[in-house]
């Protein structure tokens, strides 16, 4: 009886796990192994094989090798794997359920075009052949790209920006803060570097800070862009990350985003966040203005994630400032005031009579002449503040000099 | 030596006095009841001619009968009597018009007091007894917040009476004749604007008010806000005065002259008439006044005894005087304030509002 009771217990804590996603390993991006069949250096080489494609032909081939997948279906835990890290629009992803003895192929995108049945077939084939399962990922991946470049897979839609542009360096030339208008001491820049690097990793998007002390007869927007663009800044095939620009000589500031900081930071999302962080600025209290800005921009990289960025109608909810406890306090004392002086009133009951009310027989005015005559009438009218125009809610986008597609916005401060 | 006037029972020969509960002549010893209308018949200080008339007519000034005159003995500030049962020595004020006797307790009338000019024309007669005046002073003081506590447990009146207090009685008729500005709004508003149109009027309204026996307290120690606020006195229960009613109970007959008391009387009644006016003006959303003229045409005025129970006590060193109106019951006095739990509930209610609201501050960041 008991061991029944004990049994069952275990099932439901298990079928609890079955919902905790699998995702906890940071290292490598397309290629995942929980049965620790694989070494890291292994995993690390074929992810780079996997980034390879991905950057040549626009598909990401993914290799997932899961104990029990979390007891769920091996179709769901690939779909929810999926939903999970999005490695992009067009993704082959193959996961092996080692437990059951089962795989399963999930494609999304122009991939579904390109992997036909068969061709799923013939990829699980090349996997199965070999005896050990480095060989046989390794051998997965080459025979994915091999059938890519069978069918000539043009390079990217639209979003992803895997265009091959030799302009656009394919590694960072530059740290993630560059503090060319020296506006951080060594300590604060330092500080803000490990934060934005740390940040960086962790989201697999690039936040970067830049200050400059003039623009040099660019907008501050082109700079940005291109700041970004030919310093080779973005994580990911897509170049993911965001840029915030300050150049002091006219005061101008710019956001330029790039890949997935498109849809992460909206136009409503960097109104938001520039609301916070120009007060700072403005004061000059650039150190506090910057990690402002890293750490909204850590917020809505893992609100992004979720599904729902940050943007129109859908805002960080901010805090009651302090400042509202001694306010609040204040309108307490006002109104404990007045239903005190309600209370004390009632102690008062002697007073002079303003009127002789009571002793009004019939408790009326006789009326002898009453006459309502209408004189004159003007209207006057005020003009209804203009809601400004907001887009349809979601982020615009202009093609940069380099001809990659970046979102963004400028102003002043 | 001035006529005191001490009513005997015709069965006991004890002190007998006016009943508020009977509303008759009472011995509290043998329990007799005599109607004060028969009392007066068979009393041989009863004289016909006290009974005067008084007619309403219309005329420019207050129509008072005749001009009041003054004994040269009265002139003094205070009296001295003896009295009858037990020949202590009563001191009276030159008012005292009813008093008891500080030795034996026995009530007197000093009839000079009430006689020729100053003599009454109506009484309400007292409809309720010291009972109900303590009664209705502990209902008063309780379930006040913020009184001393020791106040309310002490429960201590140094000093209650029952007095008749003398009013004159103003009646007569108000007109006025008033202008107004008034003002309606409509508002309404399209894509672009919001729009106010104002429509301006010009408004008159002329009337007359009736008043009848407006009271105005004639005693200079009766404090005029105490009197009026234990308003109205309901004239239906008033009769002709007799003074048998005043048996058992203080009074005093007025020293403020009715001219004096006029200025008081004319000031609540063009404050009536310009109410009166102002209420008919109806239906905008401006009103303002443009020019106002009153008048009042002087009526009559008459001079009658109106019942007060009287309560005094004293507490902190300060004095505090209740009165309730010994014919409604209603009953007032300013009471004194907790200082102290005064600011402790304010301290206390400043931080329960405070946290309310900032705990609602958060609600709405949070939803």
């Amino acid at each position: 009886m008991i061991k029944r009771i004990v049994t069952g217990f275990l099932i439901m804590i298990l079928c609890l796990l079955g919902g905790v996603p699998v995702f906890g390993q940071p290292a490598t991006y397309y290629i995942y192994d929980d049965t620790g069949i694989l070494r890291e250096s292994e995993m690390a080489k074929l992810d780079v094989l996997a980034v390879g494609i991905l950057e040549k032909y626009g598909i990401a081939p993914v290799f997932i090798l899961s104990e029990s997948c979390n007891d769920k279906e091996t179709a769901d835990y690939a779909q929810a794997c999926y939903e999970e890290a999005k490695w992009s629009e067009d993704t082959v992803l193959l996961v092996i359920n080692e437990g059951k003895d089962e795989y399963f192929f999930y494609t999304t995108g122009r991939a579904e075009d390109f992997f036909k049945q068969k061709d799923l077939d013939r990829l699980w084939m090349v996997y199965d052949q070999e005896e050990h399962d480095y060989d046989g990922v390794e051998a997965y991946l080459n025979a994915t790209e091999a059938i890519l470049g069978e069918r000539n897979a043009p390079f990217a839609a639209i979003g992803s920006a895997a265009v091959k542009n030799p302009s656009i360096p394919a590694e960072r030339q530059k740290e993630r803060l560059v503090d060319e208008a020296g506006l951080l001491t060594a300590d604060e820049g330092s500080d803000l570097l490990e934060k934005l690097n740390e940040m960086s990793e962790r989201q697999h998007c690039d936040v970067a800070i830049v200050t400059v002390p003039s623009l040099s007869g660019k907008t501050s927007t082109a700079f940005a862009d291109d700041f970004y663009d030919y310093n080779g800044y973005g994580a990911g095939p897509a170049r993911d990350g965001i840029l915030f620009l300050i150049s002091m000589e006219d005061r101008d500031w710019a956001i330029s985003t790039h890949g997935y900081g498109i849809s992460a930071f909206t136009d409503a999302g960097q109104a938001y966040i520039m609301d916070q962080v120009r007060p700072h600025l403005s004061q000059g209290d650039f150190a506090a203005s910057f990690h402002t800005f890293a750490d909204l921009s850590d917020e809505f990289l893992t609100q992004a994630r979720s599904g729902k960025p940050y943007g129109e109608g859908n805002l960080p909810k901010g805090s009651v400032s302090h400042f509202w406890i001694f306010g609040d306090l204040g309108i307490g004392a006002l109104l404990s005031f007045l239903t005190l002086k309600g209370i004390k009133s009632s102690l008062k009951s002697v007073s002079l009579r303003s009127n002789a009310d009571p002793y009004v027989h019939g408790g009326r005015v006789n009326l002898t002449h009453s006459q309502d005559t209408y004189l004159s009438s003007h209207v006057s009218r005020t003009a209804k503040p203009k809601e400004s125009q907001s887009s349809s809610g979601g982020s615009s986008t202009h093609t940069s000099s380099s001809g990659s597609t970046h979102g963004g916005s400028s102003g002043k401060f | 030596m001035e006529k005191l006037l001490e009513y005997k029972c015709p069965n006991c020969n004890a002190s007998i006095a006016f009943d508020s509960n009977t509303q008759k002549m009472k011995c509290p010893y043998c329990g007799t009841t005599v109607d004060v209308k028969e009392w007066h018949l068979q009393d041989p200080f009863h004289d016909p001619k006290d009974s005067l008339e008084r007619a309403t007519e219309q005329s420019p000034s207050w129509d008072t009968g005749a001009t009041s005159s003054w004994e040269e003995e009265e002139a003094r500030d205070m009296k001295v009597y003896s009295c009858q049962s037990c020949g202590g020595e009563i001191v009276g004020e030159s008012t005292t018009a009813a008093t008891s006797c500080p030795f034996c307790g026995n009530f007197v009338i000093l009839t000079h007091q009430l006689k020729g000019d100053l003599r009454p024309e109506w009484v309400i007669p007292f409809r309720l007894d010291k009972k109900a005046a303590m009664n209705a002073w502990r209902s008063h003081i309780q379930g006040k917040m913020l009184l001393p506590r020791i106040f309310k447990d002490q429960k201590h009146i140094d000093e209650i009476k029952g007095i008749y207090v003398p009013f004159w009685l103003f009646s007569g008729v108000g007109e006025g004749d008033i202008r107004y500005r008034g003002e309606t709004l409509r508002m309404w508003s399209d894509t672009d604007y919001d729009y106010v149109e104002t429509k301006v009027y010009k408004i008159s309204r002329s009337g007359s008010v009736d008043f009848q026996r407006i009271p105005v307290d004639g005693a200079t120690k009766m404090p005029d806000d105490l009197m009026e606020s234990i308003e109205p006195f309901d004239w239906k229960d008033a009769v002709d005065f007799q003074m048998e009613y005043l048996s058992g109970y203080f009074a005093h007959r007025y020293d403020v002259p009715m001219e004096e008391c006029m200025d008081r009387a004319d000031e609540r009644a063009i404050q009536s008439v310009a109410n009166a006016l102002s209420e008919t003006v109806k239906g905008y959303d401006r009103v303002t006044v443009e020019n106002s003229n009153i008048q009042l045409a002087r009526g009559s005025v008459a001079y009658a005894l109106y019942p007060v129970w009287l309560l005094n006590t004293t507490w902190n060193k300060k004095q505090y005087t209740f009165a309730m109106n010994g014919q409604t019951g209603k009953f007032v006095g300013d009471l004194p304030l907790d200082k102290g739990a005064y600011w402790r509930w304010f301290v206390l209610l400043t931080f329960i509002f405070g946290a309310v609201i900032y705990g609602f501050m958060w609600l709405l960041i949070l939803l």
